[in-house]
Protein backbone atom coordinates (compact mmCIF):
# COMPACT_ATOMS: atom_id res chain seq x y z
CA UNK A 1 0.00 0.00 0.00
CA UNK A 2 1.07 3.24 -0.92
CA UNK A 3 0.77 6.74 0.75
CA UNK A 4 1.70 10.10 0.04
CA UNK A 5 1.12 13.39 1.59
CA UNK A 6 2.56 16.79 0.38
CA UNK A 7 2.54 19.56 2.35
CA UNK A 8 4.00 23.22 3.36
CA UNK A 9 6.08 24.20 6.40
CA UNK A 10 6.67 28.13 6.73
CA UNK A 11 10.75 27.73 7.43
CA UNK A 12 13.56 27.09 5.47
CA UNK A 13 14.42 23.97 4.01
CA UNK A 14 17.48 23.60 6.61
CA UNK A 15 15.24 24.53 9.59
CA UNK A 16 13.09 21.44 8.37
CA UNK A 17 15.75 19.42 7.81
CA UNK A 18 17.67 19.48 11.08
CA UNK A 19 13.96 18.91 12.64
CA UNK A 20 13.58 16.02 10.47
CA UNK A 21 17.24 14.68 10.88
CA UNK A 22 16.86 14.80 14.65
CA UNK A 23 15.00 11.51 14.36
CA UNK A 24 13.93 10.57 17.57
CA UNK A 25 12.47 14.11 18.04
CA UNK A 26 11.00 13.68 14.52
CA UNK A 27 9.25 10.31 15.49
CA UNK A 28 7.42 12.04 18.57
CA UNK A 29 5.18 13.68 15.66
CA UNK A 30 4.04 9.76 14.93
CA UNK A 31 0.41 9.13 16.28
CA UNK A 32 1.04 6.18 19.06
CA UNK A 33 4.77 6.40 19.58
CA UNK A 34 5.41 5.87 22.69
CA UNK A 35 9.38 6.02 22.79
CA UNK A 36 12.50 6.00 20.53
CA UNK A 37 15.99 5.24 21.31
CA UNK A 38 19.36 5.91 19.22
CA UNK A 39 21.76 2.73 18.59
CA UNK A 40 23.83 4.67 15.85
CA UNK A 41 22.73 7.79 13.99
CA UNK A 42 21.47 5.35 11.16
CA UNK A 43 19.11 2.74 13.31
CA UNK A 44 16.51 3.75 15.94
CA UNK A 45 14.42 1.17 18.17
CA UNK A 46 10.68 2.82 18.27
CA UNK A 47 8.05 1.85 19.98
CA UNK A 48 4.46 2.19 18.49
CA UNK A 49 1.15 1.82 19.86
CA UNK A 50 -1.58 1.79 17.27
CA UNK A 51 -5.08 1.62 18.28
CA UNK A 52 -8.10 1.25 16.50
CA UNK A 53 -11.77 0.99 18.37
CA UNK A 54 -11.08 -1.06 21.85
CA UNK A 55 -8.55 -3.15 20.02
CA UNK A 56 -4.56 -2.10 20.30
CA UNK A 57 -1.67 -3.28 19.48
CA UNK A 58 2.20 -2.41 20.10
CA UNK A 59 5.08 -3.01 17.89
CA UNK A 60 8.58 -2.62 18.32
CA UNK A 61 10.14 -1.34 15.32
CA UNK A 62 13.66 -0.94 14.18
CA UNK A 63 14.04 1.77 11.85
CA UNK A 64 17.03 2.18 9.38
CA UNK A 65 17.81 5.41 7.74
CA UNK A 66 19.17 3.86 4.25
CA UNK A 67 19.97 6.51 1.95
CA UNK A 68 20.41 10.86 2.90
CA UNK A 69 21.49 13.34 1.13
CA UNK A 70 20.98 16.31 3.62
CA UNK A 71 18.79 18.89 2.99
CA UNK A 72 16.92 17.23 0.52
CA UNK A 73 16.93 13.83 0.84
CA UNK A 74 15.78 10.66 3.45
CA UNK A 75 15.00 7.52 3.03
CA UNK A 76 14.72 4.98 5.53
CA UNK A 77 13.08 1.43 6.16
CA UNK A 78 10.93 0.24 9.32
CA UNK A 79 10.41 -3.15 10.07
CA UNK A 80 8.91 -4.09 13.40
CA UNK A 81 6.99 -7.05 14.78
CA UNK A 82 3.53 -6.87 16.98
CA UNK A 83 4.49 -7.81 20.91
CA UNK A 84 2.01 -10.55 20.78
CA UNK A 85 3.63 -11.46 17.29
CA UNK A 86 0.27 -11.09 15.81
CA UNK A 87 1.72 -9.37 12.87
CA UNK A 88 4.80 -7.64 11.34
CA UNK A 89 5.10 -4.60 9.55
CA UNK A 90 7.38 -3.45 7.28
CA UNK A 91 7.73 0.38 5.99
CA UNK A 92 9.64 2.01 3.46
CA UNK A 93 9.73 5.91 3.94
CA UNK A 94 11.12 8.85 1.33
CA UNK A 95 10.99 12.46 2.74
CA UNK A 96 11.83 15.35 -0.02
CA UNK A 97 12.33 18.64 0.93
CA UNK A 98 12.04 21.50 -1.52
CA UNK A 99 12.50 24.94 -1.11
CA UNK A 100 9.87 27.19 -2.22
CA UNK A 101 10.47 31.23 -4.05
CA UNK A 102 8.87 32.41 -0.54
CA UNK A 103 11.01 30.84 2.04
CA UNK A 104 9.23 27.72 2.98
CA UNK A 105 9.46 24.23 2.27
CA UNK A 106 7.55 21.87 0.34
CA UNK A 107 7.61 18.42 2.20
CA UNK A 108 6.85 15.39 0.42
CA UNK A 109 6.59 11.88 2.32
CA UNK A 110 5.97 8.88 0.31
CA UNK A 111 5.10 5.58 2.57
CA UNK A 112 5.12 2.16 1.16
CA UNK A 113 3.86 0.01 4.48
CA UNK A 114 3.03 -3.59 4.24
CA UNK A 115 1.49 -5.44 7.05
CA UNK A 116 1.35 -9.28 7.74
CA UNK A 117 -0.48 -11.55 9.78
CA UNK A 118 -3.67 -11.25 12.08
CA UNK A 119 -4.43 -8.08 12.33
CA UNK A 120 -5.56 -7.96 8.69
CA UNK A 121 -8.30 -9.09 10.01
CA UNK A 122 -10.09 -6.05 10.93
CA UNK A 123 -9.90 -5.24 7.30
CA UNK A 124 -7.91 -4.04 4.84
CA UNK A 125 -9.50 -0.69 4.47
CA UNK A 126 -9.58 -0.35 7.67
CA UNK A 127 -5.50 -1.05 8.03
CA UNK A 128 -5.19 1.62 4.83
CA UNK A 129 -7.65 4.15 6.55
CA UNK A 130 -5.84 3.96 9.69
CA UNK A 131 -2.12 4.19 7.99
CA UNK A 132 -3.41 7.13 5.66
CA UNK A 133 -4.75 8.97 8.63
CA UNK A 134 -1.64 8.56 10.84
CA UNK A 135 0.41 9.90 8.20
CA UNK A 136 -1.95 13.15 7.51
CA UNK A 137 -1.42 13.60 11.41
CA UNK A 138 2.37 13.44 11.30
CA UNK A 139 2.56 15.49 8.69
CA UNK A 140 0.10 17.65 10.69
CA UNK A 141 2.61 17.49 13.77
CA UNK A 142 5.59 18.16 11.85
CA UNK A 143 4.62 21.38 10.99
CA UNK A 144 3.09 22.51 13.77
CA UNK A 145 5.87 21.59 15.68
CA UNK A 146 9.04 23.55 12.96
CA UNK A 147 6.57 26.34 12.50
CA UNK A 148 5.89 26.70 16.94
CA UNK A 149 9.72 26.57 17.31
CA UNK B 1 -7.92 -17.66 23.35
CA UNK B 2 -6.67 -16.61 26.98
CA UNK B 3 -9.14 -17.61 29.74
CA UNK B 4 -11.77 -15.13 30.79
CA UNK B 5 -14.27 -14.84 33.22
CA UNK B 6 -18.01 -15.12 31.90
CA UNK B 7 -20.79 -12.54 34.02
CA UNK B 8 -24.17 -13.01 33.33
CA UNK B 9 -26.40 -10.78 34.69
CA UNK B 10 -30.12 -10.71 34.62
CA UNK B 11 -30.94 -6.90 34.37
CA UNK B 12 -29.91 -3.86 32.40
CA UNK B 13 -28.83 -2.32 35.52
CA UNK B 14 -27.08 -5.09 36.86
CA UNK B 15 -24.43 -5.64 33.68
CA UNK B 16 -23.62 -1.56 33.72
CA UNK B 17 -22.32 -2.15 37.45
CA UNK B 18 -20.52 -4.88 35.77
CA UNK B 19 -18.98 -2.87 33.51
CA UNK B 20 -18.27 -0.05 35.77
CA UNK B 21 -16.47 -1.73 38.12
CA UNK B 22 -14.30 -4.07 35.50
CA UNK B 23 -13.40 -0.82 32.96
CA UNK B 24 -11.28 -1.76 30.29
CA UNK B 25 -10.87 -5.27 31.05
CA UNK B 26 -14.74 -6.59 30.84
CA UNK B 27 -16.23 -6.48 27.19
CA UNK B 28 -20.25 -7.03 26.55
CA UNK B 29 -21.33 -10.05 24.65
CA UNK B 30 -24.12 -10.62 22.69
CA UNK B 31 -24.45 -12.77 19.82
CA UNK B 32 -20.58 -13.23 19.56
CA UNK B 33 -20.02 -13.40 15.54
CA UNK B 34 -18.17 -10.56 15.80
CA UNK B 35 -16.27 -10.60 19.41
CA UNK B 36 -15.27 -14.30 18.96
CA UNK B 37 -13.55 -13.40 15.95
CA UNK B 38 -10.98 -10.99 17.47
CA UNK B 39 -10.72 -12.96 20.62
CA UNK B 40 -9.49 -15.98 18.75
CA UNK B 41 -7.26 -14.00 16.86
CA UNK B 42 -5.56 -13.12 19.75
CA UNK B 43 -5.72 -9.47 19.89
CA UNK B 44 -8.38 -8.74 22.15
CA UNK B 45 -8.52 -10.66 25.31
CA UNK B 46 -10.67 -9.44 28.18
CA UNK B 47 -10.66 -10.82 31.38
CA UNK B 48 -14.75 -10.90 31.46
CA UNK B 49 -17.20 -11.22 29.30
CA UNK B 50 -20.42 -9.76 29.98
CA UNK B 51 -22.79 -11.62 28.39
CA UNK B 52 -25.99 -9.49 28.01
CA UNK B 53 -28.29 -12.74 26.20
CA UNK B 54 -30.45 -13.26 29.43
CA UNK B 55 -31.53 -10.13 29.72
CA UNK B 56 -35.18 -10.07 28.71
CA UNK B 57 -35.53 -6.20 28.56
CA UNK B 58 -33.45 -6.55 25.21
CA UNK B 59 -35.43 -8.12 23.51
CA UNK B 60 -37.92 -7.88 21.19
CA UNK B 61 -39.47 -6.30 18.52
CA UNK B 62 -42.98 -3.76 19.33
CA UNK B 63 -44.57 -1.02 16.60
CA UNK B 64 -46.49 1.42 17.55
CA UNK B 65 -48.30 3.26 14.73
CA UNK B 66 -47.26 6.88 16.70
CA UNK B 67 -44.09 6.26 18.30
CA UNK B 68 -42.74 3.72 15.24
CA UNK B 69 -40.43 0.69 15.40
CA UNK B 70 -38.73 -0.20 18.61
CA UNK B 71 -35.75 -2.91 18.39
CA UNK B 72 -34.31 -5.14 21.37
CA UNK B 73 -30.47 -4.46 21.24
CA UNK B 74 -30.77 -8.87 20.98
CA UNK B 75 -33.27 -8.65 17.86
CA UNK B 76 -31.09 -10.96 15.45
CA UNK B 77 -30.78 -10.60 12.01
CA UNK B 78 -33.05 -13.52 11.29
CA UNK B 79 -35.33 -12.32 13.06
CA UNK B 80 -35.33 -8.73 11.28
CA UNK B 81 -35.33 -10.84 8.24
CA UNK B 82 -38.60 -13.39 9.16
CA UNK B 83 -40.32 -11.10 11.62
CA UNK B 84 -44.20 -10.72 9.99
CA UNK B 85 -44.21 -7.45 11.95
CA UNK B 86 -41.07 -5.95 10.29
CA UNK B 87 -42.14 -7.39 6.81
CA UNK B 88 -45.41 -5.28 6.82
CA UNK B 89 -43.70 -2.26 8.47
CA UNK B 90 -40.67 -2.16 7.17
CA UNK B 91 -40.31 -4.88 4.34
CA UNK B 92 -36.67 -3.21 3.37
CA UNK B 93 -35.02 -4.28 6.93
CA UNK B 94 -36.27 -8.24 6.02
CA UNK B 95 -35.22 -7.49 2.40
CA UNK B 96 -31.92 -6.90 3.23
CA UNK B 97 -31.12 -9.02 5.92
CA UNK B 98 -31.46 -12.06 3.29
CA UNK B 99 -27.97 -10.61 2.01
CA UNK B 100 -26.50 -10.07 4.98
CA UNK B 101 -23.57 -12.67 6.13
CA UNK B 102 -24.69 -16.12 6.50
CA UNK B 103 -27.57 -17.78 8.00
CA UNK B 104 -25.00 -18.50 10.88
CA UNK B 105 -24.10 -15.22 11.40
CA UNK B 106 -27.82 -14.02 11.26
CA UNK B 107 -29.67 -16.48 13.54
CA UNK B 108 -26.86 -15.31 16.40
CA UNK B 109 -25.76 -11.64 15.12
CA UNK B 110 -27.79 -8.81 16.90
CA UNK B 111 -28.69 -5.33 15.68
CA UNK B 112 -27.25 -4.11 19.06
CA UNK B 113 -23.83 -6.00 17.99
CA UNK B 114 -24.12 -5.05 14.40
CA UNK B 115 -24.02 -1.21 15.53
CA UNK B 116 -22.04 -1.08 18.47
CA UNK B 117 -19.21 -3.05 17.05
CA UNK B 118 -18.56 -0.24 14.42
CA UNK B 119 -17.31 -2.26 11.93
CA UNK B 120 -16.96 -0.34 8.49
CA UNK B 121 -18.54 -2.99 6.18
CA UNK B 122 -22.32 -3.30 7.45
CA UNK B 123 -25.68 -2.28 5.89
CA UNK B 124 -27.81 -1.76 8.39
CA UNK B 125 -26.70 1.51 9.54
CA UNK B 126 -27.26 2.81 6.18
CA UNK B 127 -30.47 2.45 6.15
CA UNK B 128 -31.15 3.15 9.58
CA UNK B 129 -29.56 6.52 9.68
CA UNK B 130 -31.62 7.25 6.11
CA UNK B 131 -35.10 6.83 8.30
CA UNK B 132 -33.66 8.48 10.96
CA UNK B 133 -33.42 5.99 13.80
CA UNK B 134 -32.07 6.96 17.15
CA UNK B 135 -30.84 4.59 19.64
CA UNK B 136 -31.34 4.31 23.63
CA UNK B 137 -28.68 4.11 25.72
CA UNK B 138 -27.99 2.99 29.50
CA UNK B 139 -25.44 3.58 31.63
CA UNK B 140 -25.14 2.96 35.58
CA UNK B 141 -26.30 7.21 36.28
CA UNK B 142 -29.15 6.42 33.14
CA UNK B 143 -30.71 6.29 29.75
CA UNK B 144 -29.99 8.81 27.63
CA UNK B 145 -30.91 8.89 23.51
CA UNK B 146 -29.50 9.56 20.82
CA UNK B 147 -29.35 9.54 16.79
CA UNK B 148 -27.88 6.98 15.85
CA UNK B 149 -25.71 9.05 13.56
CA UNK B 150 -23.99 10.46 16.44
CA UNK B 151 -23.08 6.92 17.35
CA UNK B 152 -20.43 6.24 15.53
CA UNK B 153 -16.94 8.06 15.90
CA UNK B 154 -14.26 6.35 13.92
CA UNK B 155 -13.46 2.42 12.48
CA UNK B 156 -14.59 0.51 15.25
CA UNK B 157 -15.38 3.08 17.60
CA UNK B 158 -18.34 4.30 18.88
CA UNK B 159 -19.06 7.28 21.07
CA UNK B 160 -20.77 4.49 24.20
CA UNK B 161 -18.96 5.29 27.00
CA UNK B 162 -17.08 1.76 28.38
CA UNK B 163 -20.03 1.11 30.95
CA UNK B 164 -22.66 1.80 28.40
CA UNK B 165 -25.13 -0.17 26.73
CA UNK B 166 -27.25 0.30 23.53
CA UNK B 167 -30.50 -0.87 24.77
CA UNK B 168 -32.87 -0.20 21.72
CA UNK B 169 -33.24 0.78 18.50
CA UNK B 170 -36.17 3.53 17.66
CA UNK B 171 -37.13 3.94 13.50
CA UNK B 172 -39.93 6.67 13.63
CA UNK B 173 -42.72 5.88 11.95
CA UNK B 174 -42.07 7.34 8.50
CA UNK B 175 -44.26 9.92 7.62
CA UNK B 176 -46.70 9.76 4.49
CA UNK B 177 -45.20 9.65 0.80
CA UNK B 178 -41.84 8.17 2.00
CA UNK B 179 -40.16 5.58 -0.17
CA UNK B 180 -36.41 4.29 0.68
CA UNK B 181 -34.32 2.05 -1.72
CA UNK B 182 -31.01 0.27 -0.62
CA UNK B 183 -28.55 -1.01 -2.51
CA UNK B 184 -25.63 -3.80 -1.74
CA UNK B 185 -23.00 -4.62 -3.36
CA UNK B 186 -20.18 -6.62 -2.97
CA UNK B 187 -17.31 -6.77 -5.85
CA UNK B 188 -15.45 -10.83 -4.62
CA UNK B 189 -18.81 -12.99 -3.84
CA UNK B 190 -22.41 -11.97 -3.26
CA UNK B 191 -21.84 -13.71 0.15
CA UNK B 192 -18.82 -11.25 1.43
CA UNK B 193 -19.05 -8.27 3.43
CA UNK B 194 -20.82 -5.26 0.94
CA UNK B 195 -18.06 -3.35 -0.75
CA UNK B 196 -20.47 -0.50 -0.76
CA UNK B 197 -24.42 -0.24 0.49
CA UNK B 198 -26.19 3.28 -0.73
CA UNK B 199 -29.42 4.14 0.88
CA UNK B 200 -31.48 6.64 -0.85
CA UNK B 201 -35.21 7.87 0.79
CA UNK B 202 -37.00 10.45 -0.35
CA UNK B 203 -40.32 12.21 1.43
CA UNK B 204 -42.37 13.81 -0.72
CA UNK B 205 -44.88 16.77 -0.23
CA UNK B 206 -48.33 16.51 -1.34
CA UNK B 207 -48.16 17.19 -5.03
CA UNK B 208 -46.16 13.96 -5.14
CA UNK B 209 -43.34 15.92 -7.49
CA UNK B 210 -41.54 17.87 -4.55
CA UNK B 211 -38.49 15.80 -2.58
CA UNK B 212 -39.49 17.40 1.02
CA UNK B 213 -36.94 15.59 2.69
CA UNK B 214 -34.05 13.49 1.08
CA UNK B 215 -31.47 11.24 2.69
CA UNK B 216 -28.59 9.51 1.26
CA UNK B 217 -26.42 7.35 2.98
CA UNK B 218 -24.06 5.76 2.07
CA UNK B 219 -21.64 2.56 3.57
CA UNK B 220 -17.96 1.35 3.30
CA UNK B 221 -16.73 4.40 2.08
CA UNK B 222 -15.39 6.27 5.08
CA UNK B 223 -14.83 5.02 8.65
CA UNK B 224 -18.08 5.55 9.76
CA UNK B 225 -21.49 5.41 7.73
CA UNK B 226 -21.41 8.35 5.64
CA UNK B 227 -24.49 11.25 4.97
CA UNK B 228 -23.65 12.49 1.43
CA UNK B 229 -25.13 16.27 2.60
CA UNK B 230 -24.50 18.21 -0.64
CA UNK B 231 -26.09 15.56 -2.43
CA UNK B 232 -29.08 15.38 -0.16
CA UNK B 233 -29.63 19.43 -0.12
CA UNK B 234 -29.48 19.89 -3.87
CA UNK B 235 -32.04 17.37 -3.91
CA UNK B 236 -34.34 18.74 -0.88
CA UNK B 237 -37.00 21.54 -1.81
CA UNK B 238 -37.35 20.52 -5.36
CA UNK B 239 -38.70 18.89 -8.15
CA UNK B 240 -37.39 15.15 -8.86
CA UNK B 241 -35.55 15.71 -11.59
CA UNK B 242 -33.19 13.04 -13.45
CA UNK B 243 -30.88 15.35 -14.05
CA UNK B 244 -30.89 16.67 -10.41
CA UNK B 245 -30.19 13.13 -9.28
CA UNK B 246 -27.57 12.91 -11.47
CA UNK B 247 -25.88 15.91 -9.56
CA UNK B 248 -26.04 14.63 -6.90
CA UNK B 249 -25.12 11.35 -7.21
CA UNK B 250 -21.86 13.58 -8.55
CA UNK B 251 -21.29 15.00 -5.60
CA UNK B 252 -22.17 12.10 -3.15
CA UNK B 253 -19.52 10.17 -5.45
CA UNK B 254 -16.82 13.43 -4.00
CA UNK B 255 -18.67 13.86 -0.50
CA UNK B 256 -17.30 10.21 0.28
CA UNK B 257 -13.80 8.82 1.24
CA UNK B 258 -13.12 5.61 0.02
CA UNK B 259 -10.08 3.52 0.58
CA UNK B 260 -8.25 1.33 -2.03
CA UNK B 261 -8.56 -2.13 -0.94
CA UNK B 262 -8.89 -5.68 -2.30
CA UNK B 263 -12.67 -5.11 -2.31
CA UNK B 264 -11.76 -2.21 -5.42
CA UNK B 265 -9.80 0.88 -5.80
CA UNK B 266 -10.71 4.72 -4.66
CA UNK B 267 -12.30 5.79 -8.03
CA UNK B 268 -13.73 2.51 -8.34
CA UNK B 269 -15.43 2.84 -5.26
CA UNK B 270 -16.34 6.59 -6.31
CA UNK B 271 -17.88 5.93 -9.50
CA UNK B 272 -19.42 3.20 -8.06
CA UNK B 273 -21.28 5.53 -5.58
CA UNK B 274 -22.47 7.46 -8.24
CA UNK B 275 -24.20 4.61 -10.34
CA UNK B 276 -25.98 3.29 -7.20
CA UNK B 277 -26.95 6.68 -6.33
CA UNK B 278 -28.11 7.12 -9.03
CA UNK B 279 -30.00 3.82 -9.53
CA UNK B 280 -31.16 4.19 -5.90
CA UNK B 281 -33.17 7.18 -6.44
CA UNK B 282 -35.73 6.78 -8.87
CA UNK B 283 -37.04 3.63 -7.18
CA UNK B 284 -37.42 5.36 -3.79
CA UNK B 285 -38.60 8.10 -5.34
CA UNK B 286 -41.60 5.66 -7.48
CA UNK B 287 -41.56 3.91 -3.59
CA UNK B 288 -42.66 6.91 -2.28
CA UNK B 289 -45.16 7.97 -4.86
CA UNK B 290 -46.87 4.59 -3.96
CA UNK B 291 -46.54 5.15 -0.17
CA UNK B 292 -49.01 3.19 1.31
CA UNK B 293 -48.01 3.42 5.26
CA UNK B 294 -44.66 0.73 4.58
CA UNK B 295 -41.48 1.44 3.85
C1 LIG C 1 -18.69 -13.67 8.25
C2 LIG C 1 -19.42 -12.40 8.61
C3 LIG C 1 -20.10 -11.73 7.61
C4 LIG C 1 -20.78 -10.54 7.93
N1 LIG C 1 -21.46 -9.89 6.94
C5 LIG C 1 -22.18 -8.79 7.25
C6 LIG C 1 -22.95 -8.13 6.25
O1 LIG C 1 -22.99 -8.53 5.10
N2 LIG C 1 -23.65 -7.02 6.62
C7 LIG C 1 -23.66 -6.57 7.91
O2 LIG C 1 -24.34 -5.60 8.21
N3 LIG C 1 -22.93 -7.17 8.86
C8 LIG C 1 -22.20 -8.26 8.57
N4 LIG C 1 -21.48 -8.88 9.53
C9 LIG C 1 -21.44 -8.29 10.88
C10 LIG C 1 -22.54 -8.86 11.72
O3 LIG C 1 -23.70 -8.17 11.47
C11 LIG C 1 -22.13 -8.65 13.17
O4 LIG C 1 -21.15 -9.61 13.37
C12 LIG C 1 -23.20 -8.89 14.17
O5 LIG C 1 -24.36 -8.18 13.98
C13 LIG C 1 -22.63 -8.54 15.55
O6 LIG C 1 -23.60 -8.89 16.50
P1 LIG C 1 -23.22 -9.80 17.75
O7 LIG C 1 -24.45 -9.83 18.58
O8 LIG C 1 -22.71 -11.13 17.30
O9 LIG C 1 -22.07 -8.95 18.42
P2 LIG C 1 -20.88 -9.42 19.37
O10 LIG C 1 -19.87 -10.13 18.54
O11 LIG C 1 -21.41 -10.12 20.55
O12 LIG C 1 -20.35 -8.00 19.79
C14 LIG C 1 -19.76 -7.12 18.86
C15 LIG C 1 -19.30 -5.86 19.59
O13 LIG C 1 -20.40 -5.07 19.99
C16 LIG C 1 -20.42 -4.90 21.41
N5 LIG C 1 -21.84 -5.00 21.78
C17 LIG C 1 -22.71 -5.99 21.43
N6 LIG C 1 -23.95 -5.70 21.84
C18 LIG C 1 -23.87 -4.49 22.47
C19 LIG C 1 -24.82 -3.65 23.10
N7 LIG C 1 -26.12 -3.98 23.18
N8 LIG C 1 -24.39 -2.48 23.63
C20 LIG C 1 -23.09 -2.10 23.55
N9 LIG C 1 -22.15 -2.87 22.95
C21 LIG C 1 -22.53 -4.04 22.43
C22 LIG C 1 -19.53 -5.98 21.96
O14 LIG C 1 -18.93 -5.60 23.15
C23 LIG C 1 -18.51 -6.13 20.86
O15 LIG C 1 -17.51 -5.14 20.95
C24 LIG C 1 -20.78 -10.05 9.26
C25 LIG C 1 -20.08 -10.75 10.25
C26 LIG C 1 -19.41 -11.90 9.95
C27 LIG C 1 -18.70 -12.63 11.06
Amino acid sequence: MKIEEVFVVKAPIQKVWDFLWNVEEMVQCVPGVEGAEMLDPDNYRVRLKVKVGFISASFAIHMKVTEKHPPRFLRSVCTGEEDRRLSTLKQNNVLELQPLADGSTQVTLKGEVSLFGKLGTLGDSVVRGKARKMMEEFSNNVRTKIEAS
Amino acid sequence: MKNFEYLEPRSVQEACQLLRQHGEEARIFAGGTSLSIVMKQGFFQPKYLVNIKKIPDLTGIRWDPKRGLTLGALVTHRELETSPLIQETFPILSQIEEDVANIRVRVMGTVGGNLAYAEPLTDLPQILIALEASIRVAGPDGDRTMSLEELFVDYYETSLRPDEILTEVLVPTPPPRTGIEYIRFSSSSVIDKPCLGTAVRFTLEEDLETVRTARVVLGCVAPTPLRARQAEALLEGKRYEVQRVKEAAAFASRECKPVSDLRGSEAYKREMVRVLVTRAAPRAFEKARAFRGQV
